[in-house]
C-alpha cells in the first residue's frame, strides 16, 4: 500500500515499487475537511493522485480519517499554542495517522507493507531493521520520522531514500507523471498562506497580547500582540535592545501574558529537558545513564553532538533555545545517519 | 503478519453500482450515432437544415412526453440530473419557504440552501422516520402555504420510496397551495412514474442512469407552475433553459427512457427484485449481524444498503474492488472518500454504523451468476474484517 498525498516523492515511490514487481494500491487519506492551499490535502491533490495511481494503471482509494486527524493533530495543536509551546503537527500526525491508523489498515487488508514517499532508508542487516537519513541530505526526512519503533519500521518501505530529489523529479518526468514538476508542499497541511497560524488559531482559541519584559531587570520594554506565536528563540518581532542587538525571547508565560526576552549571548541553553513519557528508542533505552549521541532539534537543523542524560540533553556547548513542543531526533555517535529514537522538548 | 491478498490475479469486475449511472445501453449509442449524421448540431437557424435537427429534437421530445404522460411542452432539457435538480429549486421566484426532506441528494440540498438565502426564506428539513420516509401529517403541519416543497421519489441511497402521491393529497386537504418539486432521478430506472407525475408541478430525471447519455437531464416543469430560467442567453427551451441542447443526447435521451418504459410495462423489474432479495438474503444467512437499510418499507427494486457494525467503508469497498466487486459507499464527499451520510443520519443510524455502510445497486443487465459471486466476494469479505477485529 503506498500512502500518495499527490505530491512527486509518493508518486515515484508507488512507481518504484511498481517496477520492481510488486503488486501496488495507492492510498490517499483525507485528513484536513476545511480549505487548504499549501499543496498537500486539498481535493486537487486528492485528483493528482488519483490521476497518477491511473497513469501507473494501480488501483487507488481514499481513505476518510478525518476525525482521527482532528482529534490527534488539530486539536493538540492547538492546545500547545494555548500553552506557549511549539507543536510540529507534521510528526503528530506521523505518528498517529501516517503510521498509525493507516498502518492499522495497511495489515486488516492484508497489504505486506506501508510504502510513502518520505525521504529516508530503511535498513535491514540480519534481523535488525533500522531508520537512517536520505541520500539526499539536504531532503532527508528521517527527522520526521524518528518516532516510529523498530516494529513499525519492519512493516514500511521508503522507495525514494535512495534518490536524490532531482533523480526523484526527473524520473517522474521521464515516465511523464503529472506531478513531476509539482513543487513541494511547504508548511503545515491545514494553515492556509492567507490566514496563516494566526487567522487559524484565532477561530479555533485565543490570540493574548502580551508584554515583552528584559529577562535581566523585570522592565517592561515592548509588547507582542499574539503571545501564542512567539516561538522560544525567537529573534524576530520583539524588537532590539539599547545596545541595538536582537531580542531573544527565552520565557512565553501566556498566563502571566509576558514574554521574557534577553540577548543573544544570554539566551544560550547548556541543558534541554526532554518529557520522560515521549521517548521512543527503536533498539531499546540506552544501557548508560549517560550517553552520546547526535541530536537534531529541528527538520533541517544541523545535527549536534551531546550528551543524554536521564531526560536531559546536555551540550558541549551552549547552544540557541529551543521551543518546548518541539522534537530532539537521537542518532547514533557510531552510524552517523541511523536514527536511535526521539522524544519532546519539555520546558 | 502478513496475510495472502484476497485475489492475487485481477478478478473479473461485477458492477453493482448502477446507482451512480449505468453504461451507455447498445441502442442509445446507435440511435445517438445516428441522430445527426450530415446535419449540423445546432436546431436553431433559418434554413432548411436547421429545421431537420430541429425536427430531430422536437420527435425525441414527444417520444419522452409520451412516455411520461405530459405535454412536449412540458419537457425542458438540461445538461444533466443535478442541473434539473438545481432548476427545480430556484426556478420557482417567490415561494414562502422552500421545505425538503431530510434526505434528499446533495443536488437539492445545497441549492435549497442556498436558494433560500438567496431569498431570505426558510428552509425546512420533513423529518424521516428509522425507514427513511417522511411522515406526512407531520409534514403537512409545518410546510406553509406558498411553499416550495421537494421530495424524491425514492432515495438514491437506500432506496426507501417517499409517499408523493399522498403527501399532495394530504396537502391539497389541508387546503395548501403548494408547488412540488421532485427529483425523481434515483427512481426512474426501476419505477413507474405516472403517479409522481402527476401529482408533482417540477419533476427532475437523469440521462446516466437510465443508462443513457450524462450530458442530458429533463425537468418536467407543469403548465402554469410560475418559473424562471437559471441560464440564460439564447432563450432555449421557451426561455426556461438557455443553450443549444445536444440533440443527439436528447435523441439518446429518448431512447433510454423508452426501454426502461418497457421494462417497468412488462414486469422485467420484478425479476431485479429478486435478485437483489437473493443477495440480501445470502450476505444475511452468513453474516446476521450486519444491517439492511430501509428493508421494512417499499424500496427501489435494485438497491442494497447495508452497514457492517465495527467496520469502515474503506475496508469493505477496498476488499471488494480487489475482488472486481464495484460498489459504494453511498457517500463520499468531493475528494472521494466516504463519509457519514447525512441520509442514514437522519434515519438515526448512529455515526459509527453510518461510517460501514456500502451500497449495492443491481440493475436488469446484472446476472444470477454475478449476485453468486458478489454474494460470495461481500461474505468473504466481511469475515475477513470481523477475524481482524479480534
Amino acid at each position: 500500500m503506498v500512502a500518495m498525498s499527490g505530491g512527486v516523492d509518493s508518486s515515484v515511490a508507488a512507481l518504484l515499487l511498481l517496477e520492481q514487481g510488486h503488486d501496488v494500491t495507492g492510498v490517499t487519506l483525507k485528513l484536513w475537511d476545511g480549505p487548504s492551499d499549501t499543496g498537500c490535502c486539498s481535493v486537487a491533490d486528492v485528483d493528482d493522485a488519483r490521476r497518477v495511481a491511473s497513469q501507473l494503471g494501480i488501483d487507488y482509494h481514499v481513505a476518510n480519517m478525518a476525525d482521527e486527524f482532528t482529534a490527534h493533530v488539530v486539536e493538540p495543536y492547538v492546545d500547545a499554542h494555548r500553552l506557549g509551546h511549539t507543536p510540529n503537527p507534521c510528526i503528530e500526525c506521523n505518528r498517529h495517522l501516517k503510521f498509525g491508523s493507516l498502518l492499522a489498515m495497511m495489515d486488516r487488508l492484508g497489504f505486506e507493507a506501508l510504502a510513502t514517499g518520505h525521504h529516508a532508508r530503511i535498513r535491514s542487516r540480519e534481523n535488525r531493521v533500522d531508520l537512517i537519513r536520505g541520500v539526499d541530505h539536504a531532503k532527508d526526512q528521517s527527522y520526521v520520522l524518528s518516532m516510529l519503533s523498530e516494529e513499525q519500521l519492519r512493516q514500511i518501505s521508503l522507495p525514494v531514500g535512495e534518490m536524490t530529489k532531482a533523480e526523484v523529479r526527473q524520473l517522474a518526468l521521464d515516465r511523464g507523471l503529472r506531478t513531476s514538476m509539482k513543487p513541494d508542499s511547504q508548511d503545515v497541511c491545514f494553515i492556509q498562506s492567507g490566514p496563516g497560524r494566526r487567522g487559524f488559531l484565532e477561530e479555533r482559541s485565543q490570540i493574548t497580547p502580551g508584554e515583552i519584559i528584559d529577562a535581566q531587570s523585570g522592565e517592561v520594554v515592548g509588547a507582542v500582540d499574539a503571545l501564542e506565536l512567539v516561538t522560544l528563540g525567537q529573534r524576530q518581532g520583539l524588537g532590539i535592545d539599547a545596545e541595538g542587538v536582537k531580542r531573544v525571547a527565552v520565557r512565553v508565560d501566556i498566563a502571566a501574558k509576558r514574554v521574557e526576552v534577553t540577548t543573544p549571548e544570554r539566551s544560550l541553553i547548556s541543558e534541554l529537558p526532554l518529557f520522560d513519557e515521549t521517548f521512543n528508542w527503536v533498539h531499546g533505552p540506552p544501557q548508560a545513564e549517560s550517553t552520546r549521541v547526535i541530536a537534531q532539534l529541528r527538520a533541517h537543523a544541523d545535527p549536534i553532538i551531546c550528551t543524554l542524560q536521564g531526560s536531559r540533553l546536555i551540550f558541549d556547548q551552549p547552544i540557541n533555545p529551543v521551543a518546548p513542543g518541539q522534537t530532539a531526533a537521537f542518532y547514533d555517535v557510531d552510524d552517523a545517519d541511523a536514527v536511535l529514537g526521539s522524544a519532546i522538548v519539555a520546558l | 503478519m502478513q496475510r495472502p491478498s484476497l485475489s492475487p490475479e485481477q478478478s473479473p469486475s461485477i458492477f453493482f453500482d448502477h446507482a451512480a449511472g449505468s453504461p451507455l445501453r447498445g441502442d442509445v449509442a446507435q440511435a445517438m450515432a445516428e441522430a445527426l449524421v450530415g446535419l449540423p448540431p445546432n436546431p436553431s437557424g433559418a434554413h432548411r437544415l436547421a429545421r431537420r435537427t430541429q425536427g430531430v429534437l422536437e420527435d425525441a421530445r414527444e417520444s419522452i412526453a409520451n412516455a411520461l404522460a405530459v405535454d412536449p411542452r412540458e419537457v425542458v432539457i438540461t445538461g444533466g440530473g443535478t442541473e434539473s435538480c438545481n432548476l427545480g429549486i430556484f426556478g420557482v421566484p417567490s415561494p414562502t419557504a422552500i421545505c425538503i426532506s431530510a434526505v434528499e441528494h446533495v443536488a437539492v440540498r445545497e441549492a435549497a440552501v442556498a436558494a433560500g438565502a438567496a431569498l431570505g426564506v426558510e428552509v425546512i428539513e420533513l423529518a424521516v422516520d428509522r425507514d427513511g420516509v417522511i411522515d406526512v401529517h407531520k409534514a403537512v403541519t409545518v410546510i406553509p402555504d406558498g411553499a416550495l416543497v421537494s421530495v424524491m421519489a425514492a432515495n438514491n441511497e437506500t432506496g426507501a420510496i417517499q409517499p408523493i402521491a399522498a403527501l399532495r393529497k394530504a396537502l391539497r386537504h389541508a387546503p395548501r397551495t403548494v408547488i412540488m418539486h421532485c427529483d425523481a432521478v434515483a427512481a426512474s430506472p426501476t419505477m413507474a412514474l405516472d403517479e409522481i407525475i402527476a401529482s408533482c408541478d417540477l419533476i427532475s430525471l437523469a440521462g446516466h442512469k437510465l443508462g443513457g447519455p450524462p450530458s442530458c437531464g429533463i425537468l418536467i416543469v407543469k403548465s402554469g407552475t410560475p418559473f424562471r430560467p437559471r441560464a440564460l442567453g439564447g432563450g432555449q427551451e421557451l426561455e426556461r433553459r438557455a443553450g443549444t441542447q445536444d440533440v443527439a443526447g436528447v435523441v439518446g435521451m429518448a431512447q433510454a427512457i423508452s426501454d426502461v418504459h418497457f421494462e417497468i410495462e412488462t414486469g422485467a423489474v420484478e425479476s431485479l427484485r429478486k435478485r437483489r432479495d437473493r443477495l440480501q438474503a445470502l450476505i444475511l444467512d452468513a453474516h446476521p449481524t450486519v444491517r439492511v437499510h430501509s428493508q421494512r418499507v417499499d424500496r427501489l427494486a435494485g438497491h442494497l444498503h447495508m452497514s457492517v457494525p465495527g467496520v469502515v467503508s474503506e475496508d469493505l469497498l477496498m476488499l471488494f474492488d480487489q475482488q472486481g466487486l464495484c460498489a459504494s459507499a453511498g457517500a463520499a464527499c468531493a475528494s472521494g472518500a466516504p463519509r457519514a451520510s447525512h441520509v442514514l443520519i437522519a434515519m438515526g443510524v448512529s455515526e459509527d454504523d453510518a461510517r460501514g455502510a456500502f451500497r449495492l445497486t443491481l440493475a436488469l443487465s446484472n446476472s444470477d451468476e454475478e449476485v453468486d459471486r458478489a454474494g460470495e466476494v461481500v461474505i468473504r469479505s466481511i469475515s475477513r474484517l470481523k477475524a481482524s477485529q479480534e
